[in-house]
């Protein structure tokens, strides 16, 4: 088996991602401008998760010795994406009015 | 412009138990056809990828009845539950509603998978059922073995997929019950307009 066959289950996540972001937002909302970017927010923070572990999980399987490159990888990734993803998290927090009793 | 609280949601019983019999057919019905539509495609596309990636073999709940007793608790489970606890995925993929039902009807005719020391195990082979063949039969553990070893990990990623298929069903399942969890309209404005 060639090492791309052998790497093509990665190809088939997209349609996971995809699939299961555009679902549990639809789920959450029913304006469809939300729902788009509800799902896009979630592709981006599951990808983002996904790929700083692979990436770092990949540093060391093949380079056992660069753990220190791959722990700074590792905290300096899960920085930005805390600060990516909680930017997100204020934005759309913004954007709703707060819910007062009637009376 | 003061917002205000949204009234009880009212439950819609029906649109649920059809959106469990199809993904997004309790919406469509609700009149939220594209959200239903969403639903369909996406949960019936990952399901059906995901049993094309494991050869259409991983969904199945197999009879035990055969096997090792489980037990929770000191007390040993019985029948259906025996039954899921050998075979779990089939909790989650059972959630997509019909597509998982020929599972079931072969779960109810199809004879007892052989004991693990029994001779012959090996080259046992259940009867196809006289209307859907060997589809979600629960296959015999050589051919497990087989697709397991022959088929990359696409097998093992395939019916994860048809899980998590069955499993986001039961969200869509509450959302045809009482409506999405953010609702829109859940911010009117009193005296003005929207």
């Amino acid at each position: 088996m060639t090492p791309f066959a052998a790497a093509s289950i990665y190809w088939d996540l997209p349609i996971l991602l995809i699939a299961v972001s555009l679902v549990y937002s639809a789920t959450r909302h029913d304006r469809w401008d939300r729902i788009v970017k509800e799902a896009a927010n979630w592709i981006v923070r599951m990808v983002g998760f996904l790929g700083g572990l692979g990436v770092v999980l990949y540093i060391l399987s093949t380079h056992p010795h660069l753990w220190k490159i791959a722990a700074a990888i590792g905290i300096v990734a899960t920085i930005i994406y805390y600060a990516v993803t909680l930017s997100l998290f204020r934005k759309r927090k913004k954007t709703a009015p707060p819910v007062a009793a009637a009376k | 412009m003061i917002p205000v609280l949204p009234g009880k949601r009212k439950l819609d019983p029906l649109a649920a138990f059809l959106s469990y019999l199809l993904p997004g057919l309790g919406q469509i019905v609700q009149g939220r056809i594209g959200k239903g539509v969403l639903y369909f495609v996406c949960l019936y596309g990952l399901f059906f990828y995901g049993l094309t990636m494991g050869s259409w073999k991983n969904v199945w709940l197999g009879d035990y009845s055969q096997q090792a007793e489980v037990q929770i608790l000191g007390r040993k489970l019985p029948g259906l539950l025996k039954d899921l606890s050998y075979r779990r995925e089939f909790a989650g993929q059972f959630w997509i509603g019909i597509a998982a039902w020929p599972a079931i009807l072969q779960y109810q005719t199809t004879e007892p998978l052989p004991k693990p020391d029994e001779p012959g195990k090996d080259v046992w082979q259940p009867k196809p059922n006289s209307i859907f063949g060997s589809h979600m039969q629960a296959p015999p553990e050589a051919e497990l073995n087989k697709l397991q070893r022959d088929a990359d990990k696409r097998w093992d990623l395939g019916w994860v997929f048809t899980v998590i298929a069955g499993v986001l069903n039961i969200l869509v399942i509450y959302d045809a019950l009482c409506g999405p969890v953010v609702r829109d309209d859940e911010l009117k404005p009193v005296g003005g307009a929207a």
